[in-house]
């Protein structure tokens, strides 16, 4: 995952999780921090049908030795698109 | 009383040496059958048979979400959102001693589970004057429908 200047990581993989359970698993994401609100846009790899209703939902990105975690505020799940709106990040 | 779908909730089990590990409280039906799954394997005329040596395995990798426990670096072995095929190495590198300390406190932790299901199953089913299926709000004689007692 890399920052930029203007707030935006992105990366290769990951997951919205209910709880521990991976609700829905990402491919390309990327985040970008504008006024304040944190935007996900996301390709979507796997859908639980069941758990990516369930909420609250977490935001998971793997980093070296463990996660950035963003609780998810609300989301657009498409087939093979996603755009979550993020709050602040929890870790 | 609980739902009849499990929240992802977890409990904390401790082991000896200060270690803890993460675990499901309660398994979905998906999450039992994969466990079950991993306990299969296909013999030579392709039917399948029950691995018993999987059974412990499959029950660890069933409701392990995370653990404490360390490497000989000092550093913690991450298993928390890893594939099964990393956890199950994990375990598989442990000294046998301590998987069979894992493996107990599970099923220590599923039996008190079920035992509890059951109880919550017992009052969900009586004392209150509705039972979950009635033939009749009047029927005094136990009568009911479907197959069965």
């Amino acid at each position: 995952m890399n920052a930029g200047f203007a707030l935006r990581l992105h990366g290769t993989a990951a997951s919205l999780l209910w709880g521990y359970r991976t609700a829905v698993t990402l491919r390309a994401w990327s985040i970008k921090k504008d006024e304040g609100r944190w935007t996900l846009l996301a390709t979507v790899e796997r859908v639980d049908a069941f758990q990516a209703r369930q909420r609250p939902l977490l935001f998971a990105a793997p980093r070296a030795g463990g996660y950035w975690c963003w609780p998810v505020e609300s989301l657009q799940l498409g087939d093979r698109r996603l755009i979550a709106t993020l709050g602040p990040p929890e870790q | 009383m609980d739902s009849r779908f499990p929240r992802p909730e977890t409990v904390t089990l401790t082991i000896s040496g200060g270690d803890t590990l993460t675990v499901k409280k309660r398994l979905t039906a998906g999450e039992q059958r994969k466990s079950f799954e991993r306990t299969y394997v296909a013999g030579i005329d392709g039917a399948l048979k029950v691995n018993p040596l999987q059974i412990g395995l499959a029950t660890i990798t069933a409701f392990l979400v995370d653990w404490s426990l360390c490497g000989d670096d000092g550093a913690r072995v991450v298993i928390r959102g890893e594939p099964l095929e990393v956890v199950e190495a994990a375990l598989d590198a442990l000294d046998p001693e301590s998987f069979a300390e894992i493996k107990h406190a599970i099923e220590v932790h599923e039996r008190a589970m079920l035992e509890a299901r059951a109880q919550e199953k017992k009052l969900r089913g009586g004392g209150n004057g509705s039972a979950p299926i009635s033939a009749s709000p009047s029927g005094s004689d136990g009568g009911s429908t479907g197959s069965g007692s």
